[in-house]
């Protein structure tokens, strides 16, 4: 919520930013106008001034300033009567609609472009000598006025530059705090999974010993029940400590850690060994298994850890194909290490478990610990590997594991 | 995504921030345009209503400027006035000689650019301090460069591009230019 109303607020006061510069723009085309109008009227004044004092419009010659390009006096027949070129003087006015203008004594203003390129800023008005009318055609530089006009673009472009660094750095802060706020949380997990696989291993060992004790009487009863109740009774005893045998085993598996018998080792002979392993359970559950790993392909690591991450899969696999189907190991080389692929063609897993099934004690089993593929991530892990799966529900599941290259 | 990416695409967002202000700056006027940053067409442009003639004393002597066109700059009263005489591959043929506070004359369109500066289109120019005087567009303001017939210091029609070469004390060079009768 917190981060909706700061990005409603951020985009709030863009808007308003944009909406500031922009008008200060807009502003700035009639501000510029407005002070030209304004200098071209004053000149305007000064050059009749001049005019009427000297009707011979000589003085008008030394009439200049920095910001006239040029001007010029039309009489009602078309003639220069004066112009700032003295070669002008007396020639016939080539634009009709000057001629036309001066005639009417009509005012008008506009911006126009120059033959030399520059645009300047025009300014057509009667002119009133004594017993005559004359046009005046004043054109003058734009640069000045204009100063304003740059100077709200530069603004506004320096507002909007901003405006797009301040994004992009709002953005870059939000995904280092979300990076920064995910790792704290995946430290905290680590930190409490650590911390249960600690308590489990403990509980374990004190588990173990009783329940070999209450396995070994229940067997004995089993076999010498006082009454056919008491076998059935025994056998259930000895199923259940079986099951929590196994979960104690897990817990142990998942919080032993074995730094030690890290050797080189071929994938090849790994996979033999698995597929070996598990052909007897494969074959009670009706699944051809396959291998396909190249000879020479080299890993560094705990052999019996790996071999159990293999078999961890290897089981799941067959245990997701209750009718039968197809597993299948490969491994392959990689531009930075080694990939170990298993896949199955059984059920397949949802999407929104597919995010879950590496944790602890998640388990879509009725009867399972939900520690099997937790163990697999922990041993690769500490291998410096990486695990992941890609499922399609109905088609089948692939574990892919990543070695990193031999040194 | 990762911090590589992430980091890839911060930068790819900055150098299109920045290309994006470049584009606007070019289209907002200030970076110039087509014709450079004065915006003035300097080759053909020339507008006879803004005749006038500048007298002072040089303060550059001829230089490249952009696109190739020469510039003399002549410091008139307060003011500099940027005298320009034509394309590099003209002016080198046809130059006459200008030193730094040579008394300098040039009669041409003056105009202001959108780099603020003062420009003259030079129509003749002459070097009081040697004498020697070129002619670089005729009355019209076509460029001796475009092909335009201008007239020489001794009366006779100097055809433009290539042909003006030669000149005697006009031009600079020795004589014997195909001009030179």
């Amino acid at each position: 919520m917190l981060k909706k109303i700061l990005l409603f607020a951020g985009a709030g006061v863009s808007v308003f930013l944009i909406w500031f510069a922009v008008s200060d723009y807009r502003d700035a085309g009639p501000m510029a106008e407005d002070h030209l109008s304004g200098l071209a009227h004053s000149l305007a004044a000064a050059i009749e001034n001049s005019a009427v004092h000297d009707p011979s419009l000589r003085s008008l010659a030394t009439f200049t300033t920095h910001d006239i390009a040029y001007f010029a006096l039309i009489d009602k027949s078309g003639t220069y009567r004066f112009h700032s070129n003295p070669d002008l003087i007396g020639t016939v006015v080539q634009d009709p609609e000057a001629i036309e203008m001066a005639k009417k004594g009509i005012t008008k203003a506009d911006r126009v472009m120059l033959k030399t390129g520059e645009e300047v800023y025009e300014f057509i008005a009667p002119l009133y000598l004594p017993g005559e009318m004359l046009g005046l055609r004043l054109t003058l530089h734009t640069y000045r006025a204009d100063s304003l006009i740059r100077h709200a673009r530069f603004t506004m472009l320096v507002w909007l530059a901003l405006l797009v660094v301040g994004w992009i750095l709002a953005i870059a802060i939000y995904r280092y705090a979300s990076r920064e706020e995910q790792h704290q949380r995946d430290m905290l997990r680590q930190e409490s999974l650590a911390q249960l696989g600690e308590m489990g291993a403990m509980l374990a060992h004190e588990i173990r010993n009783p329940l070999a004790g209450i396995k070994g009487f229940a067997q004995w009863i089993e076999k010498r029940p006082v009454s056919e109740n008491n076998r059935e009774h025994a056998g259930r005893i000895v199923s259940e400590t079986l099951r929590l045998e196994k979960l104690v085993e897990d817990l142990l598996a998942y919080a032993r850690f074995d730094e030690a018998h890290i050797e080189p080792f071929e994938i090849a002979d790994l996979v033999t060994k698995v597929l070996y392993l598990i052909k007897t359970e494969a074959e009670g559950h009706g699944v051809s298994v396959a291998g396909d790993c190249p000879s020479g392909l080299i890993v560094s690591g705990n052999r019996d850890r790996l071999s159990q991450l293999l078999l961890n899969l290897c089981l799941n696999g067959i245990q997701a194909m209750p009718d039968g189907g197809s597993l299948k190991i490969s491994a392959r080389k990689t531009r930075t290490g080694v990939i170990i692929q298993v896949s199955d063609s059984g059920h397949g897993i949802n999407l929104e478990d597919t995010q879950h099934i590496f944790e602890p004690f998640f388990t879509t089993k009725a009867k399972g610990t939900g520690l099997g593929l937790a163990i697999c991530k922990k041993i690769i892990v500490e291998h410096n590997g990486s695990i992941s799966v890609e499922s399609n529900p109905g088609t089948g599941t692939t574990f892919s594991i990543t070695f990193p290259a031999t040194q | 995504m990762t911090p590589g990416r992430f980091s890839s695409l911060i930068t790819s967002a900055l150098l299109l921030n920045f290309l994006l202000i470049g584009t606007a700056s070019a289209f907002w006027g200030f970076g110039g345009d087509d014709n450079g940053k004065s915006g003035l067409d300097l080759n053909r442009g020339y507008d006879v209503n803004t005749v006038t003639t500048v007298r002072g004393r040089a303060v550059s002597t001829p230089y490249n400027a952009e696109k190739g066109n020469v510039i003399i700059e002549i410091k008139s009263g307060a003011e500099i006035v940027n005298v320009y005489v034509g394309p590099s591959t003209y002016w080198e043929k046809n130059a006459i000689a200008v030193h730094i506070n040579d008394d300098i004359s040039a009669k041409g369109s003056k105009a202001q650019g959108k780099d603020g500066k003062t420009y003259l289109l030079s129509q003749k120019l002459v070097n009081r301090t040697t004498g020697a005087q070129v002619e670089l567009r005729n009355e019209k303001g076509d460029g001796a460069w475009t092909g335009a017939t201008t007239r020489m210091d001794n009366g006779q029609m100097n055809q433009g591009g290539n042909m003006m070469r030669g000149g005697g004390n006009i031009m600079r060079g020795g004589g014997g230019g195909m001009m030179r009768h």
